[in-house]
C-alpha cells in the first residue's frame, strides 16, 4: 500500500475498540430468566446507543442496522429509526435484518457490504444485534442451549481506521439445515445426534481441516453449549476441534444469540492486551436448528 | 434523508400475490369487537368494505402460497439470494422458526444462496428489499436472481384498523427478479427516512398532526425527485399504484402532482375488495395492473409508506406482454 493511502478492504471492518463497541447485558444467564428485565429490545438498543453516543457520532454512520432473531416487544415501532433520532445521526439508511440464531448476525454483515455499493452508498454503518427472549419463546433447550439476554453494538467500515484496534474480516459463511428439524415445530427435545451431524455437516462445507490446521494461533470465539463432549468428538469431530479452541470469558454464559460473536470480541479487546494485535480471530455460532456460521479475520491497528 | 438510487439492472420477471378465502366485511369486523357505528360509518366512506383473514393459515403457508405461485416452473437453485419483508413485526412464526428458513427449503435452494428477512421499515420494506437487492448484485456480479416475498398477518382484532383510513388483511405477495430481464426494468427506487416519527402510532398527538399535515409534501418531494432523476414527468406516468387504503390523504399529493385520476390504478376498487395488506399492495395492484394492461410498453410507479417514518417509491418500466402475474 502507498504510504498515506486509506487501506479499503473487501469485508470491511469492524471496530472494536471500547469507545465504539460496547455491550449492554442485562441478564446473561438461564438462571436469570425469572429476574426480567423492564426494558424492552428498542430500549435496550436506544440505551446502548445513548451511552456511547459521542463515539457514535463522531463516527457519523451513513446507515444503521438493526439484528435480531427474538420477537421483540413493541412491533409498531422503528428500532433503527428511534436510535437515529435520539442520537440525531444522519443516517440514509435504516432497516432491521431477521435471521437464525446463528446467522443473522453474518447476514447483517453481508448488508452492511452490500450498502458500500451503489449512489447513496454508505461506508460506515451503525450495527446493533441483541435479544431478549420472552415468554412463550423458550429461552432453553435441553441442556445445549441457554440463550441470554444482550445488546452490543459495532462500527462497520468499509475502510481501515486510523490508530484504532479493529478486527478485519477475511471472510464469513452461513450454512442452515436443509430440512426442517422436528424439535422447531413439535414439543420435543432436540435430538443431539442428529443436531450434531446436521452442524458437522454445514462446517464441512464452510470450513475445511487444513482451515482449522492453519489457523491453529487464532482466537477462537463462539457461544457456551451444553454438549456431551464424548457425543461431540464421537459424531461430530471437526465441529469438536472448534468447540475445543473456545476461549469463554468469565461472566459471558450461554448463548447471546445475533449478539453473540461481537459481545464476546468486544469482550476479549476491552482488556487492551497488546499481544492481541495482530493474531487472527475465528467467531463461530450456531443455533436450534443446527445452523453454523464462521467469520474469520485479524485484529489490526 | 433521502436516497435515489438508479436500478435498472434489475427487472421483475414475474409477480403473484394470495390472500386466504375467509373474507369479512367491516360491519363483521366491528361486531366482533364491538367498535361504534360512528367508526363503521367513517370506514365505509374512506372505501373500506373487506379484509381477508388467514384463521387456520400461519405466515410461513401465506409466504409460501405467494412464493410458489411465483416460482411455478423456477428451479429453486436458481435464486441466489431470498428477502422476506414483512410490515408487522408480529407476522412471523413462533422463535425460533423463521418464514425465510422454511421457503428456502421448500423452494429447494442451493445451500450457498442467501435467505434473510428484512423489517422495521414497515410497509416501506419491500421497497427498501429492492434497493438492498440492487446494492447485493453489484456486491456479487455473478447473482442473476432474487426472490422478494411480502407476508402480514395479524393477530389481534383490535389492531387490525388504522383509524377509519385502513383494515389490515392478512396475505402474501411474492416477485421474482432478475438481472438484465428483458420483462421489465426497475428504473430506480426512492428511499426517504424521517426519524422523527420512529414511534410509529405511539409518536406525540402532535407529532401525528405534523406527520398528517405535511404528508403529501414528503411524499411528493420524494416521487418528483424520483422522477426528474430518471427523466421521466408525472405526465410520462402511465399507472400510479398507491397503498390500498383510504384514497382521501392521497387527493392533495395527486393534485399538486397534476396526476389524473384514471392513472391511479385500482385504489378504489382494491381498497373496498381486498383492503390494506401492507407492503404487498404494491404487488398486489402490480399483478392486477399486468392482467389489465393495454398493449405496449408502459411506465409505472409504485408508493409505499410507514408510519415509523419511511416514505418509499419504485418506477418500473414494463416492456410488451413480458411480466406474468399470478393470484388466488
Amino acid at each position: 500500500m502507498e504510504p498515506g493511502a486509506e487501506e479499503c478492504y473487501p469485508y470491511g471492518t469492524v471496530h472494536l475498540s471500547q469507545e465504539s463497541l460496547a455491550l449492554l447485558r442485562p441478564k446473561v444467564a438461564l438462571h436469570y430468566v425469572e429476574e426480567d428485565t423492564t426494558d424492552s429490545l428498542t430500549e435496550m438498543a436506544v440505551n446502548l446507543a445513548f451511552l456511547h453516543r459521542n463515539a457514535c457520532s463522531a463516527a457519523a454512520p451513513d446507515a444503521l442496522i438493526f439484528t435480531h432473531t427474538c420477537m421483540p416487544e413493541d412491533v409498531s415501532t422503528s428500532t433503527g429509526n428511534q436510535v437515529i433520532e435520539v442520537l440525531d445521526l444522519a443516517c440514509t439508511h435504516s432497516f432491521a435484518v431477521l435471521g437464525t440464531v446463528a446467522s443473522a448476525w453474518g447476514h447483517a454483515i453481508e448488508c452492511c457490504r452490500a450498502l458500500y455499493f451503489g449512489e447513496g452508498s454508505a461506508p460506515t454503518t451503525l450495527l446493533m444485534a441483541g435479544e431478549k427472549w420472552m415468554s412463550p419463546f423458550p429461552r432453553a433447550y435441553g441442556n445445549l442451549f441457554a440463550m441470554s439476554d444482550g445488546m452490543a453494538m459495532a462500527l462497520l467500515t468499509q475502510h481501515a481506521p486510523v490508530g484504532e484496534v479493529h478486527l478485519r474480516v477475511q471472510s464469513y459463511g452461513t450454512r442452515t439445515a436443509s430440512a426442517t428439524p422436528p424439535w422447531l415445530v413439535q414439543p420435543i427435545a432436540i435430538d443431539e445426534m442428529v443436531w450434531l451431524r446436521t452442524v458437522e455437516a454445514g462446517l464441512a462445507e464452510l470450513f475445511s481441516d487444513d482451515d482449522l490446521k492453519a489457523s491453529a494461533n487464532a482466537l477462537v470465539l463462539g457461544p457456551v453449549l451444553g454438549i456431551d463432549q464424548e457425543r461431540l468428538q464421537e459424531h461430530a469431530p471437526m465441529f469438536s476441534a472448534l468447540v475445543r479452541r473456545t476461549t469463554h470469558s468469565e461472566g459471558l454464559h450461554g448463548h447471546f444469540g445475533s449478539a453473540d460473536p461481537f459481545i464476546r470480541l468486544q469482550d476479549v479487546l476491552q482488556r487492551n492486551d497488546a499481544d492481541m494485535v495482530g493474531r487472527s480471530v475465528i467467531a463461530w455460532s450456531t443455533g436450534p436448528e443446527g445452523d453454523i456460521s464462521i467469520l474469520t479475520g485479524d485484529i489490526r491497528l | 434523508m433521502t436516497v435515489i438510487c438508479r436500478t435498472p439492472e434489475l427487472g421483475i420477471l414475474r409477480a403473484a400475490y394470495y390472500f386466504p378465502s375467509e373474507t369479512y366485511t367491516i360491519e363483521q369486523w366491528a361486531q366482533l369487537i364491538n367498535q361504534p357505528s360512528t367508526l363503521v360509518e367513517k370506514m365505509h366512506a374512506a372505501g373500506l368494505r373487506h379484509y381477508h383473514v388467514a384463521e387456520q393459515e400461519s405466515p410461513v403457508e401465506l409466504a409460501w402460497q405467494a412464493a410458489s405461485r411465483c416460482c411455478a416452473g423456477i428451479d429453486g437453485k436458481s435464486i441466489d439470494v431470498l428477502i422476506v419483508a414483512s410490515s408487522a413485526g408480529c407476522s412471523r412464526p413462533p422463535v425460533p422458526l423463521m418464514i425465510h428458513e422454511e421457503l428456502r427449503r421448500r423452494l429447494g435452494m442451493r445451500p450457498s444462496g442467501q435467505a434473510f428477512s428484512l423489517v422495521d421499515m414497515h410497509c416501506a420494506s419491500l421497497m427498501g428489499a429492492i434497493q438492498l437487492t440492487h446494492r447485493l448484485f453489484a456486491l456479487h456480479s455473478d447473482w442473476k436472481r432474487a426472490l422478494l416475498v411480502s407476508v402480514d398477518k395479524m393477530y389481534e382484532e383490535l389492531t387490525r384498523n388504522i383509524g377509519h383510513h385502513a383494515i389490515q388483511s392478512d396475505g402474501a405477495a411474492a416477485i421474482l427478479i432478475e438481472r438484465g430481464s428483458a420483462s421489465s426494468c426497475c428504473e430506480a427506487v426512492a428511499i426517504r427516512i424521517e426519524p422523527r416519527y420512529a414511534k410509529g402510532f405511539h409518536k406525540p398527538p402532535e407529532l401525528q398532526q405534523h406527520f398528517m399535515a405535511s404528508y403529501h409534501i414528503v411524499a411528493y418531494g420524494l416521487l418528483s425527485s424520483m422522477l426528474e432523476n430518471i427523466g421521466w414527468r408525472f405526465s410520462d406516468v402511465d399507472a400510479f399504484m398507491f397503498p390500498n387504503m383510504n384514497p382521501a390523504p392521497y387527493s392533495a399529493l395527486i393534485e399538486r402532482a397534476g396526476i389524473h385520476k384514471e392513472k391511479i390504478f385500482m385504489q378504489t376498487e382494491n381498497v373496498a375488495r381486498h383492503g390494506y395488506a401492507n407492503c404487498s399492495d404494491f404487488i398486489v395492484n402490480f399483478a392486477d395492473w399486468l392482467r389489465l394492461r393495454g398493449p405496449g410498453e408502459r411506465r409505472i410507479v409504485g408508493y409505499a409508506s410507514g408510519t415509523t417514518g419511511f416514505f418509499s417509491a419504485v418506477a418500473v418500466t414494463v416492456h410488451e406482454g413480458a411480466v406474468e402475474a399470478g393470484s388466488n
